[in-house]
């Protein structure tokens, strides 16, 4: 059995455990009830995304040295699966803002950076699209991925500067330390389980990427 | 003798299509060689790789021996290029486009270097005039007029003839010729067989992404040629 | 290299003195978005010394990326720009001398726009004329490193009036949030020093991405 499938098989298993365990194990937590089990999705897509990014600024940074395929195919892979669960952040972060402060968005230093990030690789997907396929695309994208993700601590300090001047609501706590321990197990249970989807997700991005490039080379090269 | 500019097996993709597939070929000092092929074999673009503006897809080049993928400074000191499109500033008179140029490759005494190079073209009269007013020919020759000021040692030429006159023709052809005598190395590509052909001492032809022959130009009969250019560009 | 950098500033100066239509235009751009500002907002002069530093940040924004397109456009009109690449110029000096020239019309841009900007928006920014311009070029620079990066990415590119707007804002939100922060302390009669720490994070931007862009910048101009 290839890598693929039986990443697929261990993330479907991990993730259907992980579910069972969020609503039948994992105790209630008395301050925000029912609503703050969404945690156990958000915190491990953040995770994954930062995740994601940093794999496609490294292997950006591979493409513009070496100049292989295979490292644009795995920076385009791990952006766009990034952008996904970068979305996925952001409203899971923002169902839960909702029931908690009555508000669907605040602007917290960490979200406001995570919507940043957003758009910036929004914009890198864009780019892809609008440039035809070609070596100047791969490299073109490469250059964003690379200053895109170098942003990213000096976004993060304006951010979170610009924050604790215009406080206007309550500070978002999601201080990991103030977690009692069996919820804080259930978070590495499911961080775990996320990082095994993301796993499988690229390696399949990938594997799809080289079978429709194979297939629009033999197309387009039909003498 | 090292070759001036040689290629192993050449190739260039866009986008999913490739367009040169295996190009080897070798331009010695004082060769000058004549690339026909039909619209779309790729002889732009194997020109455009050439001059080191494109990265291969696969094969290398190199410029007197050394390969210009690790240091294309060396072809780009010796390079002379015409194009298809004008390279000039419009609103730049004819002098200043020479003398930004000659200023960029630290040439000594830019101005009496122009106002030589715009008096060998038949320029002069124009020096001062802004180039969006020229006629196609007079751009082909302010682009010559560049070629002289950056003293290349290879010429690499696309379509160089259109739109110039008998005399301005003459004129090109001379230069061309003392060039090649003085060791220079030129490629060129061009459909007006009538203008380059009796200079010419080699031709080669692009096809399916390979250059298929590379005779000397004595080995060819003009009618002859005429005679499988048009069939190859049909 | 400075000899380099030098001829093709030069000849970019001397290109827009003759063209100087680009220069208007974009002064003109600028002096209308401010209008429009002034007619969209409250006309109270308490809100405006507030509201002040953002108004002037977004119209530079909006007025540079026109400034930004026009710089490469220009160079590829009648292949300028591959009589450049071709020539035995490195790729750095082109950089350095596009960048250079954008740099120098922002900053004599907003030299007249900040008379205006007092005139039509807040009196009392003109007493601060000379911080105001001092701050102009910092921030200025950075914005003209990316943006001359990115300018000549987006140049062959499919809608490339959106896509450089697209791409190059979000990167800029940290340079934005300094430059409002210490314009409100230059306001406030703090000077430029007033906010250290933005003023800090704004240099700090400048330097990372105009050496990020130099070294990318080779990347970027192959055809």
């Amino acid at each position: 059995m290839n890598l693929t499938r039986s990443l697929g098989l261990v993330s479907a298993l991990s993730l259907a455990i992980t579910a069972w365990l969020v609503f039948y194990w994992a105790p209630l937590e008395q301050a925000m009830g029912f609503v703050q089990k969404i945690m156990y999705i958000h915190v491990p897509s953040v995770l994954v995304c930062y995740l994601a990014f940093f794999l496609s600024f490294m292997a950006s940074i591979g493409y513009l040295w070496k100049r292989k395929e295979s490292y644009d195919i795995f920076a385009y892979a791990s952006a766009e699966i990034g952008v996904v669960f970068c979305a996925i952040t952001l409203i899971t972060g923002s169902i839960w803002g909702r029931p908690t402060w009555n508000t669907y968005w605040t602007w917290d230093a960490r979200l406001t950076t995570t919507l940043i990030l957003f758009l910036v690789f929004v914009g890198y997907l864009l780019l892809r699209r609008f440039v035809v396929y070609s070596e100047q695309q791969a490299r073109f994208a490469a250059v964003i991925a690379i200053i895109g993700f170098m942003d990213i601590p000096l976004i993060h300090q304006a951010v979170t500067w610009w924050r604790t001047l215009h406080q206007s609501s309550t500070m978002f706590s999601m201080k990991k330390g103030v977690i009692d321990d069996p919820l804080k197990w259930m978070l590495y249970v499911s961080m775990v389980a996320f990082y095994i989807f993301f796993a499988y997700l690229l390696a399949k991005r990938v594997e799809l990427e080289k079978k429709e490039r194979a297939f629009k080379r033999q197309l387009a090269n039909l003498e | 003798m090292t070759p001036r500019l040689s290629t192993e097996s050449l190739a260039k993709d866009f986008g999913y299509k490739r367009i040169l597939k295996d190009v080897t070929f070798k331009l010695n000092p004082g060769d000058f060689t004549l690339l026909l092929g039909k619209n779309g074999a790729g002889k732009s673009t194997l020109l455009t790789l050439l001059s080191g503006l494109m990265h291969p897809s696969a094969g290398s080049i190199y410029f007197e021996g050394k390969a210009m993928a690790s240091d294309p400074s060396e072809l780009r000191k010796a390079l002379g290029f015409i194009g298809h499109d004008p390279q000039v500033y419009g609103d730049l008179t004819a002098k200043e486009n020479l003398l930004f140029h000659a200023r960029l490759r630290g040439r000594k005494n830019p101005n009496a270097l122009v106002a030589d190079a715009l008096e060998r073209v038949g320029l002069a009269k124009f020096a001062n005039a802004q180039v969006k007013n020229f006629s196609s020919g007079m751009f082909k020759r302010t682009g010559i007029a560049r070629l002289m000021i950056s003293e290349p040692r290879l010429l690499l030429l696309d379509e160089p003839y259109t739109g110039l006159d008998y005399k301005s023709v003459s004129f090109f052809n001379d230069y061309l010729t003392n060039f090649a005598q003085g060791g220079g190395t030129i490629l060129m590509v061009s459909h007006q067989l009538d203008c380059c052909f009796e200079q010419a001492s080699r031709i080669a032809i692009l096809e399916k992404g390979r250059i298929d022959l590379e005779h000397a130009q004595s080995e060819f009969n003009y009618q002859e040629l005429i005679d499988h250019y048009q069939r190859a560009t049909e | 290299m400075i000899r380099e950098v030098w001829t093709i500033l030069q000849k970019d100066l001397r290109l827009e003195l003759r063209r100087s239509e680009n220069f208007i235009a974009m002064f003109f751009f600028a002096f209308i978005i401010l209008l429009i500002f002034s007619f969209a907002l409250p006309s109270e002069g308490e809100n405006h010394q507030l509201i002040a530093p953002g108004v002037y940040w977004v119209t530079f924004l909006l007025s540079g990326i026109l400034g930004l397109s026009k710089n490469f456009a220009l160079e590829k009109e009648m292949g300028c720009m591959e009589a450049l690449l071709i020539s035995p110029v490195s790729r750095g000096s082109i950089f350095l001398g596009k960048m250079l020239g954008t740099l120098i019309f922002m900053v004599l841009m907003q030299g007249i726009l900040i008379p205006v900007f007092a005139l039509i928006f807040y009196t009392p920014a003109i007493e601060f004329f000379w911080d105001l311009l001092m701050l102009s070029c910092a921030t200025a620079l950075g914005f003209s490193a990316l943006g001359t990066l990115l300018s000549g990415l987006t140049t062959d590119v499919r809608f490339k009036e959106i896509l450089l707007p697209i791409l190059l804002f979000p990167l800029l939100i940290p340079l934005l949030l300094a430059s409002v922060e210490v314009m409100a302390s230059i306001l406030a009669g703090q000077g430029i020093q007033g906010e250290l720490d933005w003023l800090k994070l704004l240099i700090g931007f400048d330097f990372i991405f105009l050496i990020a862009a130099y070294l990318t910048f080779d990347f970027v101009m192959e055809l």
